[in-house]
């Protein structure tokens, strides 16, 4: 007799980690610090302050914020899941025919993969911090849980919501019929916004209720409604979560013709570039662009933050931070394995009588083109809301700009390097590495380029812009000198034998 | 390391080529090769020699070391230690020359998923600095039956195609040794003509050429001498001739156990 849902996907999930090889110790002490992280992030706020741009808050100013921030959770969570088409997938396509996954455990498998992108962990990072500060001393332990409680829910839901929306997407004039809803939802939005409406409906929510009910946990503790919200929040996600069952197995039923459709599609021949550096470079971007999930990804990453600010007008200190987590979600696409791009091809790319220089700089000038674009786009949209900047706020932007892509191209460059993948960047539900892996990456790039934007923008906030620019020198040089061992490293053969076998496994 | 022939058998047992073991006509030389990956040992003291113009087949069983071979002769892996030259070029110290002089189809895959043929080829002429290139290319995917699929993305090619894409590949630019590893594996009746073809006219222009497979009969059609590999070492070089037919398949399976 077949093992249940949650049997099999204990297998799958043994599996696939098992599959990991060595680095298990290095994994548990990333794991270890990224605990630790989150544990500071819910305590720290409760008995002290809330980092900036947030510091400037009071109890009563988090209110609108938090009525934000609550649905914003599930937006972001649907967005993503629609976008892959119904999630990360546990197993990859290539591995996962080999084994009869029911839809029900690929269902479980994308709710327990969903936490791992930069998106989820950086946003429970903030509404973990935010209700531990709206708790203070006595509530933050019942506030945080209301709130994981509200994540759980938020995924949940996301991921049931996903799946339906890719059933449609794959049913007759799906693309058209999910494409028109998408715009008709963004325009309602806009227009209900531009009226001032949509703050009113967000708090008039259920949460808008769970924002009261977060705030009041600082005088109510475990108190008040706090029991009957928390069994509410669960009971609504174990129902979601079991929802998604049978909308996932109905996914299972219309098979998906994206890819096929991209596979199909007559790409016309190009004149010759104009040098062997050029024309390598072409070949990669035509890479990246040609790839569902990426192209599905760079869309929603450029997008996405512009959008937000758009609706919640955000400002400059705000769109500075931005800057470093568009930078780092765009290179979590497959920056962060970059070799992965030519997958089983890498073998024949190596065979050519090229300089290992050029094809490493060609993809570098990829990435970098890509986290700059996105980076760009974002500022771009919020701008439109953001006012006018000063002359201090335009310079640590842009040198955020800078620092960041500098220093994001130049760490996934490294890792690409030291630390390759095998991953077939076909499935729309594809990562560029295992998910502990993503997870650590995501926590790093995160924690990294925040940090290096909040010093930026601090010394911005001085009045004395020269000295972000004093500090963007060392900055960029220490991301000079990390590419430069990359790209060093690259050169030895026994280094790229490495990564070739690697991907083209 | 157990050897059935002497080291420079694959040179000795052709009798057509009984007298040319002067090393300056020698394409391809092998010398005690070893290739590790961490405690894997995927190649452990192989070598041969292979003239120019003459064919010769890997065979072996799969985990035989055929592939890593290849690869070292195509300048994508280093050896660990031993020797290998490529029409004089030593692979460890001069990669970059030996990829000149190879045309290499890879075991797997060995296409970029989301480039056209068209593409792949246009990058391969640029690098080899290869002018005029376009009338030959063409003829070449039209001779394997590719010509339809020029311009479609790789990624959704059958098996078959792949395999076809990379014999083209491999072949093209005419290089003075073509390394074609498992290039018949799925490959159509007319496919797999085409790929004789292209081998019987490299030999004929002086070229050399290693074919791997697990397909003694097509080995023995393509290559006039074979090389079987075991346990990552060289187990016998014969003549192809040996290798035909049922008492072929007895000889075959004698060198495997």
């Amino acid at each position: 007799m077949p093992p249940g849902p949650l049997a099999g996907l204990v297998a799958v999930l043994r599996f696939r980690f098992r599959s990991r090889g060595q680095g298990r110790v290095r994994r548990l002490v990333g794991l270890a610090i990224f605990l630790g992280l989150s544990a500071l992030i819910a305590i720290v706020p409760a008995v002290g302050e809330l980092p900036p741009p947030l510091d400037h808050y009071g109890l009563d100013e988090l209110r609108p914020y938090l009525d934000g921030l609550l649905p914003a959770f599930l937006a972001v969570g649907l967005l993503s899941s629609v976008t892959t088409g119904g999630g990360r997938e546990v197993l990859s396509r290539d591995q996962a025919v080999a084994f009869p996954i029911s839809p029900a455990v690929d269902h479980l498998g994308a709710l327990v993969l969903a936490p791992l992108n930069l998106a989820w962990i950086v946003q429970s990072w903030l509404l973990v911090a935010i209700s531990s500060y709206a708790g203070g001393p006595r509530g933050a332990l019942p506030g945080v849980l209301l709130a994981l409680a509200w994540m759980l829910v938020a995924t949940a839901v996301a991921q049931a919501l996903g799946w339906a929306v890719e059933w449609l997407r794959r049913g007759p004039h799906g693309r058209l019929v999910v494409g028109a809803g998408g715009a008709l939802l963004l325009a309602g939005g806009a227009v209900l916004q531009a009226r001032g409406i949509l703050a009113e409906l967000a708090a008039a929510s259920p949460t808008g209720g769970l924002a009261r009910e977060l705030l009041a946990t600082r005088a109510d503790g475990f108190s008040g409604h706090w029991a009957a919200w928390l069994a509410g929040l669960l009971l609504t996600a174990a129902v979601a979560s079991l929802a998604g069952m049978p909308l996932a197995a109905a996914v299972a039923r219309r098979p998906s013709r994206d890819v096929e459709r991209a596979d199909a599609r007559v790409h016309a021949a190009r004149p010759d570039a104009r040098t062997p550096l050029a024309l390598v470079t072409r070949l990669d971007r035509t890479g990246v662009l040609r790839s569902v999930p990426l192209r599905r990804g760079l869309l929603v990453l450029t997008l996405l933050p512009g959008l937000g600010a758009l609706v919640m007008p955000a400002q400059w200190s705000v769109v500075t931070v931005l800057v470093g987590l568009v930078a780092s979600g765009a290179a979590l696409l497959f920056a962060v394995n970059a070799w992965c791009l030519d997958g089983r091809g890498q073998l024949w790319r190596e065979s050519l009588p090229v300089a290992p220089s050029l094809v490493f700089d060609a993809r570098t000038r990829v990435v970098a083109e890509l986290l700059l674009g996105c980076v760009l786009v974002t500022v771009g949209l919020a701008a439109i809301r953001a006012g006018a900047p000063s002359v201090s706020e335009l310079v640590v932007l842009a040198v955020a700009v800078v620092v960041c892509v500098g220093q994001v191209t130049a760490t996934a460059m490294s890792w690409s390097t030291h630390t390759p993948h095998q991953a077939d960047m076909r499935s729309s539900r594809a990562i560029p590495a295992p998910p502990v892996v993503m997870m650590g990456y995501s926590t790093k790039l995160s924690l990294s380029t925040t940090l290096t934007c909040m010093v930026l923008g601090t010394l911005g906030a001085t009045g004395h812009p020269g000295l972000a620019i004093g500090l963007a020198v060392p900055m960029l040089a220490w991301s000079a000198a990390r590419l430069l061992r990359a790209r060093r490293a690259w050169a030895d053969p026994q280094v790229r034998a490495l990564v070739t076998v690697v991907v083209a496994a | 390391m157990t050897l059935a022939l002497p080291r420079d058998a694959v040179t000795t047992a052709t009798s057509a080529h009984a007298e040319r073991t002067d090393l300056a006509d020698t394409a391809i030389v092998v010398d005690d090769l070893v290739v590790r990956f961490g405690a894997v040992e995927a190649v452990a003291g192989v070598s041969l020699q292979i003239p120019a113009g003459e064919a010769v087949a890997l065979l072996g069983r799969n985990g035989a070391g055929k592939s890593t071979t290849m690869r070292v002769l195509a300048g994508v892996i280093p050896p660990t230690s031993g020797r290998a030259t490529v029409a004089g070029h030593d692979v460890a110290a001069d990669p970059m020359a030996v990829k000149r002089v190879t045309g290499y189809c890879p075991d797997v895959g060995g296409l970029a998923p989301r480039a056209t043929p068209w593409e792949h080829l246009q990058l391969a002429a640029t690098l080899r600095g290869l002018r005029g290139w376009e009338p030959r290319a063409r003829h070449l995917l039209e001779r394997f039956d590719l010509g339809g699929v020029a311009h479609r993305v790789t990624q959704g090619f059958s098996h078959g195609m792949s395999r076809r894409t990379s014999v083209v590949l491999a072949a093209f630019h005419e290089p003075e040794v073509l390394l074609l590893d498992e290039p018949f594996d799925g490959v159509d009746p007319r496919g797999v003509e085409a790929t004789l073809e292209v081998v019987a006219e490299a030999r004929a222009r002086g070229a050399s050429i290693v074919v791997s497979t697990h397909l003694r009969d097509l080995a023995t059609q393509a290559c006039a001498t074979a090389v079987v590999l075991r346990g990552g070492s060289k187990v016998a070089a014969v003549d192809s001739a040996e290798l035909v037919g049922e008492g072929g398949e007895r000889v075959y399976r004698g060198f495997l156990d």
